[in-house]
């Protein structure tokens, strides 16, 4: 009964230990692929739609009609590429923590 | 030579005609009865599989509690411990979220999320609602999200509305992920099997490989969109806990 458990219990760390590798593996994978181009269009876009949409209801309320449709044109742009950056700078930030992660793991 | 209409599959057929308060329409659409089936199919699926709720667990079972786990360790990564109390939301959203885009994949159905404002309701409402809990924990100094901390005080001007923008673009660019990668990989099916029938007997089996490669592929967007909508949530609702 010892005996078995003794050579058991190296085996099943060793399997956990695999697991847990595969899981990081895994991750770190899904962390970039979400980080992958189709994200950074939508958020350009949707960043020029919103500042658009602001300048027109602005122009409608204030009865300016080009002014504001033309600022927030180029407001939404700036949001838009604020969105990049800020996705960027968030995988930046995971990718120098998993690296020390890493570090300490070894 | 039939037509091949490839983005008929995202019509709305009312069901059961209803209109209520004098002409707003609640029909009963195919776009309800799938959401309704999807809403059915993830009660199913968890409560199914844990009925036994045994200690070893079974294959239904370890599916039900791989997605739990999933969700919860994601959560735990993206939010922290401060997020548990929201976990409820963040895995309803998430199995329905699932099962629109998976019921979407059987032939003949029709696909919820492939529809702009359906995800965008969705959206909207997680959107107010982490803005609601970013206000109550932070009080008024929530708006200081829309201020980087180190900001010159000649950009504040032009730096405010930016983040503004930047702020309420959040719900559109949810929206608009989930529901044209939905609507996209269902047309370029559509399309695909459109090419069977019109190339007729001789050469109308070629596309058929590229169309068992894009169903596999569906599944994967499926199931990719689903976790993508879910961790930018979480991601989202650390920002209204933490702030920066």
């Amino acid at each position: 009964m010892k005996d078995e458990n003794e050579n058991s219990s190296p085996d099943i760390d060793d399997v956990g230990r695999r697991i847990s590798d595969a899981k990081k593996a895994h991750e770190n994978k899904d962390r970039k692929q979400h980080n992958s181009a189709s994200r950074l269009s939508v958020e350009l876009l949707s960043g020029v739609l919103v500042g658009l949409a602001f300048g027109y209801f602005l122009d409608k309320w204030l009865d300016t009609k080009p002014i504001f449709f033309i600022i927030f044109f180029f407001l939404g742009v700036a949001g838009g590429v604020l969105n990049i950056y800020k996705l960027f700078r968030n995988s930046v930030d995971e990718d120098s923590s998993n690296a020390v992660d890493e570090n300490n793991d070894k | 030579m039939s037509e091949i209409k490839p983005l008929e599959q995202f019509e709305l057929k009312r069901l059961v005609e209803y209109e209520a308060f004098g002409g707003v329409d609640i029909s009963f659409t195919n776009s309800s009865l799938f959401m309704v089936i999807s809403v059915l199919a993830a009660a199913v699926f968890l409560l199914g599989g844990m009925r036994k709720n045994a200690l070893v667990p079974g294959r239904w079972q370890s599916m039900a509690e791989l997605s739990y786990e999933f969700i919860a360790s994601m959560l735990k990564d993206t939010v922290g411990s401060g997020g548990r109390q929201y976990f409820p939301f963040i895995f309803t959203t998430f199995m329905y979220i699932l099962m629109c885009n998976m019921t979407g994949m059987l032939p003949y159905s029709f696909t919820v999320t492939s529809h702009i404002m359906v995800t965008f309701g969705i959206a909207i409402f997680i959107f107010v609602a982490i803005t609601i809990i970013g206000f109550a924990k932070h009080g008024l100094g929530y708006f200081g999200m829309f201020l980087p901390s180190g900001t010159p005080w000649f950009m504040i001007p032009l730096l405010i509305p930016i983040e503004v923008v930047s702020y309420l673009s959040r719900p559109i660019s949810l929206s608009i992920r989930l529901a044209a990668n939905m609507m996209a990989g269902h047309a370029i099916l559509k399309v695909l099997g459109g090419f069977v029938v019109m190339m007729g007997a001789a050469t109308g089996w070629l596309p058929i490989p590229f169309i068992v490669l894009l169903t596999g592929f569906e599944f994967l967007v499926a199931f990719l969109q689903a976790y993508i909508f879910t961790i930018l949530v979480c991601v989202y609702l650390n920002d209204a806990i933490h702030m920066h």
